[in-house]
């Protein structure tokens, strides 16, 4: 009789002491897996007891309130057995409907779940397997049957984001495109309703880019300042503040490499859900070394969406807003797809 | 999967492939094209093009001070940066085409060099730079060009091997998949 490994899911012959694929001990058969995912199938008549009883679960992939809304949905990954079953009870007792799915079963489930029930939550890849879809970036938001409103709204929304409001609410869209990749739906563009909900959602990375994006300002603006007192005193006595202007220049060429961080810090503040999170930088920097390649053309893609987005100038400059809501949804998409690995591996 | 999107798949999918496959490519030619406008501006003001020569000026100014007697002359016309950093780019460049040759002739690893080593090569750079904008001391053409070449080459020992460990495993994974 084959034993299955419980780390990768391998069929291995019997009597194997390790798997042939990854290398792990094998566990005599008829043994439980160690480790289950946690898949709330129905939050049931009273949603609001669920979320109270995920309130404080360490370690769900989404805060309480979201993941009720999502379900069907894995809720938390990789937990120990009996812990899964644990909250499997709680839940179940506060009306919902559980299934633990046994960690090395689950892409097997995946691939023999039924097409017509979709849209069921994709299985995690692992950081083995994983391969970014950088296409699907490109072309999730048109496969939307109302990409075309769910733009505009997002251009009216930039537009707004002279008064700031209108950026912290696309932020939150935003945030909710990568959780919505993150958890595998087919659906990821979400719905332009409750948009108060939109801005509670971005009040958070709103700040996390702002933060992210002061070692560029601070020494910029320094640098414009210093520039502008040293035209007005002229060419004697304005000379040195020239030179310290030039230096601030470079500081914040310095300053903008901390850019390079951000959507590791995205990433963070999405797996774990604290602001903090996005700050605490040997976590972000275990992301970048773990995922080097992946990583780097994240950023690359990214970039080279942004400035495709810049074209949408030639619709009457305005339709720059529309475009760049575009590209910023394609950018946290290919973040959510990170999201999606990181969440089990660091 | 309506046709419009099924192209920007597409599309995105070749984007990817090709930074994969020509990153290394891309930045050599970015890199020459950052040198050959530093050179190209005094050479166009040699030529008789003072506008096209002022807009290559004019590309480097808030990069570089371009203060005249800190660059290095070129046919009778001070380069567009000074040459303090005309040394790191062109350095930079240079590991970059020497990363090119080993990756085509060699199919060994090129170990990326840790980031200490990094800042180590940056001081002499620092040091240069500080004390003479304290007015210490007035630094030297030869002295800016070795401090910047120290940093150019120090980046890209660092940058181009880890580029190509990240790439190289991007390959893989599409290779297995």
């Amino acid at each position: 009789m084959a034993i299955i490994c419980q780390q990768c899911g391998t069929e291995n012959p019997e009597g194997s002491q390790f798997c042939s694929k990854c290398w792990a001990p094998l566990t005599p058969t008829g043994e439980g897996p160690k480790e289950y995912d946690v898949k709330l199938v129905n939050a049931g008549a009273n949603p609001q007891a669920v979320a109270a009883v995920l309130r404080g679960v360490a370690g769900l992939i989404s805060d309480p309130e979201h993941l009720v809304s999502l379900a069907p949905c894995v809720i938390l990954r990789s937990a120990p057995a009996q812990a899964a079953q644990d909250l499997a009870a709680k839940l179940e007792a506060a009306g919902a409907q559980v299934e633990l799915i046994p960690k090395y079963a689950l892409s097997a489930q995946a691939k023999e779940a039924p097409k017509a029930e979709a849209p069921a939550p994709q299985a995690a890849p692992t950081a083995e397997g994983f391969k970014m879809d950088y296409g699907k970036a490109f072309s999730f938001f048109f496969e939307d049957k109302d990409w075309f409103k769910k733009m505009l709204m997002g251009g009216l929304f930039n537009l707004l984001g002279m008064v700031i409001v209108g950026t912290i609410i696309n932020t939150g869209y935003y945030i909710r495109v990568m959780r919505n990749v993150r958890d595998g739906l087919e659906e990821v563009l979400p719905d332009w309703e409750n948009i108060g909900g939109l801005l509670s959602d971005g009040f958070a990375p709103w700040g996390i880019n702002v933060i992210y994006l002061l070692p560029y300002m601070i020494p910029y603006l320094v640098s414009q300042g210093l520039s502008f007192v040293g035209t007005a005193l002229g060419d004697d006595k304005g000379a040195m503040f020239h030179v310290i202007s030039l230096c601030c220049s470079c500081g914040a060429l310095a300053g903008y490499l901390a850019l390079i961080l951000l959507p590791a810090a995205l990433v963070n503040y999405v797996r774990v859900g604290t602001f903090g999170a996005a700050f605490r930088f040997g976590e972000l920097f275990q992301i970048v070394k773990k995922y080097p390649g992946p990583y780097v053309l994240i950023l690359l893609v990214s970039w080279a969406m942004h400035i495709l987005g810049g074209f949408g100038v030639i619709a009457c400059c305005i339709g720059a807003l529309a475009t760049y809501f575009w590209s910023s949804c394609g950018a946290y998409h290919l973040y959510g797809q990170l999201c999606r690995v990181v969440g089990e591996e660091i | 999967m309506n046709p419009f999107a099924q192209g920007m798949e597409t599309f995105g999918e070749r984007l990817a492939g090709f930074l994969t496959r020509h990153w290394l490519a891309l930045a050599n030619g970015a890199l020459v094209l950052i040198a050959g406008i530093a050179v190209l501006a005094p050479y166009l003001q040699h030529a008789r093009h003072p506008l096209l020569s002022l807009i290559c000026y004019k590309a480097f100014r808030l990069l570089c001070h371009q203060k005249a007697e800190r660059c290095f002359i070129v046919f009778g016309h001070p380069m567009a940066v000074c040459s303090r950093c005309f040394a790191v780019y062109s350095s930079f460049l240079l590991i970059g085409l020497a990363f090119a040759s080993w990756q085509m002739l060699t199919k060994r690893r090129w170990e990326e060099i840790p980031l200490w080593v990094l800042g180590v090569l940056a001081m002499p750079m620092v040091i240069d730079g500080l004390t003479q904008l304290a007015g210490l001391r007035e630094s030297t053409q030869v002295l800016r060009t070795i401090t910047g070449t120290f940093v150019g080459a120090g980046v890209g020992l660092f940058v181009y091997p880890f580029l190509a460990r990240a790439f190289q495993e991007v390959k893989t994974i599409e290779k297995r998949a």
